[in-house]
């Protein structure tokens, strides 16, 4: 039941993407609002009910923590559209191509878990390192997103609807709300390592590689707010933070190491 | 060299370990080490994150924010008095110019100002008729300074649980045998009995060791260290790493017993595909070295039966071997003129043994930090300041000064504010007092 709605929920994402996609129509604005929220709540049913169903948390693997990571993405992006939907138009398309890429891995790779090693039997950090995790993470794709339509859009001196420094203020708001996520999600995970593994920094790869993620992200900050940097250096600063942080996600499959749960 | 060449040297210093371009020069540098570090694999011999590059990152990384921070409260002393609009973090500030109206007052419309303001949730103050000043997300008015003190702090934990508390990765503990931990510490840990538990379809469910650590005067705490729930006595915590088997060999010469060591294999011999557990003992007394190697998980293995293990003699460091044999266990054999027995199977635990006497300090400080962090991203604080600019006798332009973090759109933030004000006086009625529109 748990993979039908996930595979219903990616469904409803590649419904809204098209939305996107398609030209400006009132009519088609309402279809992906409406299957872009199906899409989300059916998605956060999945994660749920997957957990109702075996009595784990459903985050130990890389491929269930990708659904978690798409509704991260999803739902952050759901808040931006809302809010602001003219301009964030070309970003959440990105945005929902990511999480659609995140939900097909996740549905070709579903499996059942029953049993949790007895590392991650601990529940009240393993749902708040992971969670914070996700929604950091959704807002890097976002923000990741925004970078890239900086890049594309055109500056034509203000006489369009939505400018690259639209972009860009979008980008840096989803930075300015998942840095800080992203910073808790590491500081529990030490404290959860401390208790776990008896070392509250060990070295690990993903903690090496999400260290040097938080690195790229402070240094896009601290360029941004004490130097002045925007415009495109500012976009590449985003999209390197971004390959970080895919370098983090998918870590597991190429360095081995104390987070290889797969 | 001169005094005065010294002073402007480390003046020169100074400025420099001070600079933002320094502190994002280290970030960068950080996040470059451990980058390479992810990416080549680290050796025995050369680890980059065991290296002493580590460490002078790390003081580096303190003296740069200690001079930051303190550039910042210098900074900070000498704008205290220069005006509540003053003062914040790293601020910027944008003027924006608000034409009034020639109906309205230059007082009424910064009576209209303060009200909107107030709707905003702004704590505004009145200066005088035509000039305010107003606030908003007082709290975090320092929190860039308490972000970068509190790194400080973190990093000085760190530094201190370095220095002064101890850790042992991996101490493997034989059943019914004890380990004396060291370090000062007086204790020493003894393992009762150790379980293993497993979820229907083979994965480990819980490693349970019941242990019983002695003080030295002679009390004792008996307790079950398992994953995630740490034993902790006298400060000194102790984890569930490893577990194991550990085969007891006994070597005799002449029918005479000369040694008996349980042997836990806690490493692993690669011959191929396959990884058999492995173990060796130091036998000092002989100048011996005593190999074990148990057969492979799963009953695969081609050579040695699961009840089976081969034992190597070595002489001390491995140099040269005396011969092997496969033993049963419970059984004997020969090998360099001593009979070496498999007498029983035990289980080992491997136990990480830590002791780090500023952990809540790290805790409190890396709360501080993202507390910060949450006031600098979350919460900004900005400050308002609207007067008149006085070149008219009546009305006169109404100046808004936003000041605002720099590169968080303080600009569009003066420019909206100044479009609301504007849209505010439009719609004013002067019988009825103010009204807002489109804030």
């Amino acid at each position: 039941m748990a993979k039908t709605l996930l595979t219903i929920s990616l469904v409803s994402f590649a419904v809204t993407l098209l939305a996107y996609c398609l030209p400006r129509k009132v009519m088609l604005r309402h279809l992906r609002l409406v299957s872009y929220a199906l899409g989300l709540v059916v998605l956060l049913a999945s994660i749920v009910l997957r957990y109702v169903e075996t009595g784990i948390l459903p985050f130990a693997t890389t491929q269930q923590f990708a659904a978690v990571f798409a509704f991260g993405a999803a739902a952050f992006g759901v808040g931006l559209e809302s809010r602001r939907p003219e301009s964030s138009r070309a970003i959440n398309a990105l945005s929902i191509a990511v999480v659609i890429a995140l939900l097909i891995w996740s549905v070709l790779t579903y499996r059942t878990q029953s049993s949790l090693v007895p590392a991650l039997q601990n529940n009240p950090l393993f749902l708040s390192h992971v969670v914070l995790a996700a929604a950091a993470y959704g807002t890097f794709v976002v923000a990741f997103a925004a970078a890239v339509a900086q890049l594309l859009v055109r500056n034509d001196g203000g006489r369009a609807r939505v400018g690259p420094r639209d972009m860009e203020g979008i980008g840096y708001q989803a930075v300015r709300v998942g840095f800080p996520l992203f910073t808790l999600a590491i500081l529990l995970g030490s404290v959860w390592a401390g208790v776990a593994w008896g070392r509250f920094w060990s070295w690990d790869p993903k903690e090496t590689a999400s260290l040097v993620t938080w690195l790229i992200y402070a240094g896009y900050l601290h360029l941004r707010l004490s130097r002045g940097w925007s415009g495109k250096k500012s976009a590449l600063v985003v999209i390197v933070g971004f390959l970080a942080v895919v370098t983090t996600f998918l870590g597991n499959f190429v360095f081995s190491g104390l987070h290889s749960y797969n | 060299m001169t005094e005065s060449s010294g002073k402007g040297w480390l003046k020169t210093l100074w400025c420099g370990l001070s600079s933002n371009r320094f502190g994002v020069a280290l970030i960068a540098l950080w996040a470059v080490v451990c980058a390479v570090g992810l990416a080549l694999p680290q050796q025995v011999g050369f680890d980059v994150f065991r290296s002493p590059l580590i460490p002078v990152l790390g003081a580096l990384l303190a003296v740069s924010l200690v001079a930051c921070t303190a550039r910042r409260l210098g900074k900070r002393r000498s704008v205290f008095h220069s005006g509540p609009t003053s003062g914040g973090d790293g601020g910027g500030s944008h003027q924006v110019r608000v034409a009034l109206p020639s109906r309205i007052s230059p007082e009424e419309a910064v009576e209209m100002t303060e009200a909107l303001l107030a709707k905003r949730r702004y704590a505004v103050r009145r200066l005088s008729s035509d000039e305010l000043r107003a606030e908003r997300n007082r709290l975090s008015r320092h929190s860039s300074t308490l972000t970068h003190l509190a790194l400080i702090a973190l990093i000085a934990s760190v530094a201190v649980v370095a220095l002064t508390g101890f850790e042992e990765p991996f101490v493997a503990v034989v059943e019914g045998e004890e380990h004396s931990i060291g370090h000062e510490t007086g204790l020493i840990v003894g393992l009762d009995s150790f379980k293993t538990d497993y979820w229907p379809d083979g994965t480990p469910r819980a490693f349970l060791s019941m242990v019983t650590v002695r003080r030295e005067d002679g009390t004792q705490e008996e307790g079950m260290i398992a994953v995630n729930r740490p034993l902790k006595v006298n400060g000194v915590r102790l984890f569930q790493a490893a577990y194991g088997r550990a085969p007891r060999i006994s070597i005799s010469r002449d029918g005479e017993t000369v040694a008996e060591v349980a042997v836990p294999l806690r490493g692993s011999y690669r011959e191929g595909l396959l990884s058999r557990p492995a173990g060796v003992a130091h036998l000092v007394s002989l100048g011996l070295d005593v190999w074990v190697i148990g057969a492979a998980e799963g009953g695969d293995d081609p050579i040695l039966e699961p009840n089976q293990v081969l034992v190597e003699l070595t002489s001390e460091g491995a140099a040269v071997s005396h011969g092997q044999v496969v033993l049963a266990r419970g059984a004997a054999g020969d090998l360099a003129g001593l009979t070496v027995a498999f007498v029983e199977e035990k289980s080992f635990s491997g136990l990480s043994i830590a002791k780090e006497p500023a952990l809540p300090a790290i805790w409190i400080t890396a709360g501080l930090f993202s507390l910060g962090l949450a006031g600098v991203l979350w919460f900004p604080y900005s400050a308002i300041s609207v007067g008149r600019t006085g070149r008219r006798q009546e009305g006169g332009d109404i100046v808004v000064e936003v000041r605002w973090p720099k590169g968080s759109g303080g600009k569009r933030q003066a420019a909206r504010l100044g479009a609301s004000i504007e849209e505010a006086l439009k719609t004013v009625d002067h019988q009825g007092g103010i009204s807002e529109k489109g804030s």
